[in-house]
């Protein structure tokens, strides 16, 4: 037996209802009581889109933090009072070591917040023996400004299946209610119009293969340009890590789609955009390198002896200082009217139908043979420097190849909608590989140098405690050494990556088709 | 899950009261709570307005053939759930006499429950047989209620002795008085003057007092019908944190 839930439709109160059921059975009825309730989940909607519902509940002056399922209801975690902001703030336990996963480093906002009446009713056997509950709930829609619908829970008390069956008849018989098949927190989004349970970092941008090559460039660009919208006030407002790294990534991104661009639209025409994302680029940088830092704080230290550990914590103190500092330039920049007129201008660019500056012929052409041409570009640009790296090469051929490589991930992520998915899934599967081993390499060594730069800094700030330069050095080296490792099993990684099988995937993926339309081009001519 | 045991071998000493004021503390706590009544007179099933019926009876519960979890009730409380009493276990010592190893059996039986509650209070029948030697293996905690007497004291002292001659040293001594009226001196005398060995005794007593009386009327919990500053109800509170502290 289930908890229940049915919908009260606008117009009817719960009072009514819990009056009509009243006749057929034996309710002891309480006092009503009004209820704050606030819904939580990260700005990308983690919780919800992990399933859960994450609601704190005030009544009077005491507060309750429940996580439940949304598909049944079930408890995941309680929590008394409020609802703090990250995961590492709740109080230790299971409820937390759940949450950690599901939300790691980002912060909870309040989505929603409503106010309601809850009469709550215990019904009763003849030995006056609670053996059902109801809770009728009506909302407040007063201070949304949208008549929000009541909801009646009907919940069993075990050992009681038959009185439970009989409750779910009455409230069939004598109140007509509907059975809700959707959570009580959906259909409260829906109410209000949230647009709820959507990561707004996701680029979910479909073509079709025929679609000018100009609309759908300019289209996955909007789109960056939306994601960094909707990420620049939670960077002001320093919320969490993850809207400066969303941010960046967006900048990052848009910066690579101007290299297909530039065969739809004529340079000149978008040289200004292609500077301000380079400064932007620049300036968020520092930032998210000290987020990085801060984050792995605790990776760092663990990788050192304990009775070294302790000696480590000048260095967070000083990537604190370091980061506050980048942050604040960062932020002073996203309030300049540089950056208000970028986005002002871009957009308008962007959205412009008729052919904004000098279009180039490519802009007609369907999108299919703009992203064939790139991602084959790409790809034969990558197995040309993959294979010309050797154990001896020095680190900056592999430097050079993670950013062909990243580039090529960026050309193929945006046009993936073009492709067959499962098989456009298994010729990224080996690219991904190979991209965290040509990563896990640049970043020890990038971790290694920075921590050399740090110890300077330090030391030129006047600095004067030896130990945690003593720490410093075991990391370097402990990072160098993990280096040396990542680097043994570049050969591996590419190979398989540029092997046979994987080729083959590729070719007929982007290549062949291009060979194919070529061919059939120039017999058409 | 910890398991508590109310128990003493005298009746009439406000044990089936101690069980189920202490769990409806638990519960309204947040712990998930289930109250086994193991007497066949039910008392804590009648506070608890649950019919003293168990389906199959104590033979099949005790055989195995019965999902323990099948045989629960909710109580009217958040997170208090009941396993009533039922008038065959009166029987319950031959069915265990029955078992291969009839002094572990309580404990194997509640084992399918052990992620579901985290406090388990069996309230005992008063008397000294299989079911009560079962109680004593599988509870972590013995809350013996004494009226302060010095035969209660002396019932104490034998079952000390008995605790100490089955090497049942897991489980935590929690003695306390019950049904205390400090008005009366050999009352008094007894709770100021307790002897060394019989340290063991909580500092929290409940006294007598007709609030706790009138559970049989109101059949539910003390806490749950009388204001929070009656004396009966805070020093029921002030057991239950003692009592958290020694498990």
């Amino acid at each position: 037996m289930q908890t229940e839930d049915y919908l009260i439709p606008l117009g009817t109160g719960a009072e009514r209802i819990v009056d009509d059921l009243d006749g057929s059975l034996t309710l002891s009825v309480a006092a009503s009581e009004t209820f704050t309730t606030t819904y939580w989940d990260t700005a990308d909607w983690r919780i919800y889109r992990d399933g859960g519902l994450l609601e704190t509940v005030r009544v009077g002056r005491k507060s309750e933090t429940l996580w439940r399922r949304r598909e049944n209801g079930d408890e995941v975690a309680r929590w008394a009072g409020k609802c703090p902001g990250f995961a590492w703030d709740f109080p230790e336990g299971e409820g937390r070591n759940l949450l950690e996963p599901v939300i790691i480093m980002r912060a909870l906002l309040p989505m929603v917040t409503v106010r309601g009446t809850l009469r709550r009713a215990a019904v009763l056997n003849g030995d006056d023996k609670t053996v059902a509950r109801i809770e009728a709930v009506d909302l407040d829609g007063k201070k949304s400004g949208v008549p929000l619908p009541g909801l009646v829970r009907i919940l069993p008390v075990r050992g009681y299946d038959a009185d439970f069956a009989k409750l779910k008849c009455a409230i069939t018989t004598e109140t007509r209610l509907a059975k809700m098949d959707r959570d009580r927190g959906t259909v409260l989004f829906e109410a209000l119009g949230i647009d709820y349970g959507v990561d707004p970092n996701k680029i979910d941008v479909s073509f079709k293969p025929e679609m000018k090559a100009g609309s759908a460039v300019k289209s996955v660009l909007l789109h960056l340009l939306d994601i960094m919208e909707a990420n620049s006030q939670g960077v002001i407002d320093d919320v969490d890590t993850e809207f400066l790294h969303e941010f960046r990534v967006a900048v990052r991104r848009s910066r690579s789609a101007l290299v297909p661009f530039k065969d739809c639209f004529q340079k000149e025409s978008f040289a200004r955009f292609k500077d301000d994302l380079s400064w932007l680029g620049r300036d968020t940088g520092d930032p998210r390198d000290m987020d990085v830092w801060l984050l792995k704080f605790p990776n760092y230290k663990a990788m050192l002896p304990d009775e070294v550990k302790p000696q480590l914590d000048p260095l967070g103190g000083f990537l604190k200082k370091k980061r506050n500092a980048s942050y604040a330039k960062l932020r002073r920049d996203l309030k300049t009217k540089r950056y208000d007129a970028f986005v002002r201008d871009w957009r308008n660019f962007l959205e412009a139908d008729g052919p904004q500056g000098a279009v180039q012929p490519m802009a007609e052409e369907p999108v299919s043979a703009l992203a064939d041409k790139w991602i084959g570009k790409f790809y034969k640009r990558l197995i040309k420097e993959g294979s010309a790296i050797d154990p001896q090469s020095p680190a900056e051929a592999l430097h050079d190849l993670r950013k062909t490589c990243k580039k090529f991930r960026y050309q193929i992520d945006f046009f993936a909608s073009l492709y067959p998915k499962t098989k456009f899934k298994s010729a990224v599967k080996e690219l991904k590989r190979l991209q965290e081993n040509l990563g896990d390499f640049q970043d020890l060594e990038v971790q290694a140098d920075s921590l050399r730069g740090f110890a300077s800094e330090m030391i030129e700030k006047g600095g004067k405690d030896g130990e945690v330069y003593l720490a410093m050095g075991m990391l370097v080296s402990d990072l160098l050494q993990r280096q040396a490792e990542v680097r043994k099993e570049f050969g591996e990684r590419f190979d398989r990556f540029a092997g046979e099988q994987n080729r083959a995937l590729f070719n007929e993926l982007f290549i062949d088709k291009q060979n194919t339309s070529n061919q059939t081009e120039e017999t058409g001519a | 899950m910890k398991i508590l045991a109310t128990y003493n071998i005298k009746g009439g000493v406000g044990k089936t009261a101690t069980t189920v004021n202490l769990a409806y503390l638990a519960a309204m706590e947040g712990a998930r709570v289930l109250v086994w009544d193991l007497d066949p007179q039910g008392a804590a099933t009648y506070y608890f307005r649950v019919k003293p019926k168990v389906k199959g009876g104590a033979k099949k519960l005790v055989k195995g053939k019965s999902e323990v979890e099948d045989l629960l009730k909710g109580s009217d409380y958040e997170n208090l759930d009941l396993l009533p009493a039922d008038f065959s276990y009166r029987h319950m010592d031959l069915h265990l006499d029955d078992t291969k190893k009839p002094m572990a059996r309580l404990k194997k039986m509640l084992q399918p429950l052990a992620d579901d509650y985290d406090y388990v209070f069996l309230d005992c029948p008063p008397s000294i047989s299989l079911v009560s030697e079962n109680v004593f293996t599988a509870a972590d905690g013995l809350i013996v209620p004494i009226i302060p007497t010095t035969l209660s004291l002396r019932t104490l002292d034998q079952l000390m002795t008995f605790r100490k001659k089955n090497k049942l040293h897991k489980t935590v001594m929690l003695p306390f008085f019950s049904m205390a009226d400090r008005r009366r001196k050999l009352h008094r005398d007894i709770m100021d003057g307790l002897p060394d060995e019989l340290d063991v005794v909580l500092k929290a007593y409940i006294p007598n007092c007709s609030d706790v009386e009138l559970m049989g009327l109101k059949r539910a919990p003390l806490p749950s019908y009388t204001q929070k500053s009656k004396k009966a109800v805070r020093s029921y509170k002030q057991l239950w944190k003692e009592i958290k502290e020694k498990i």
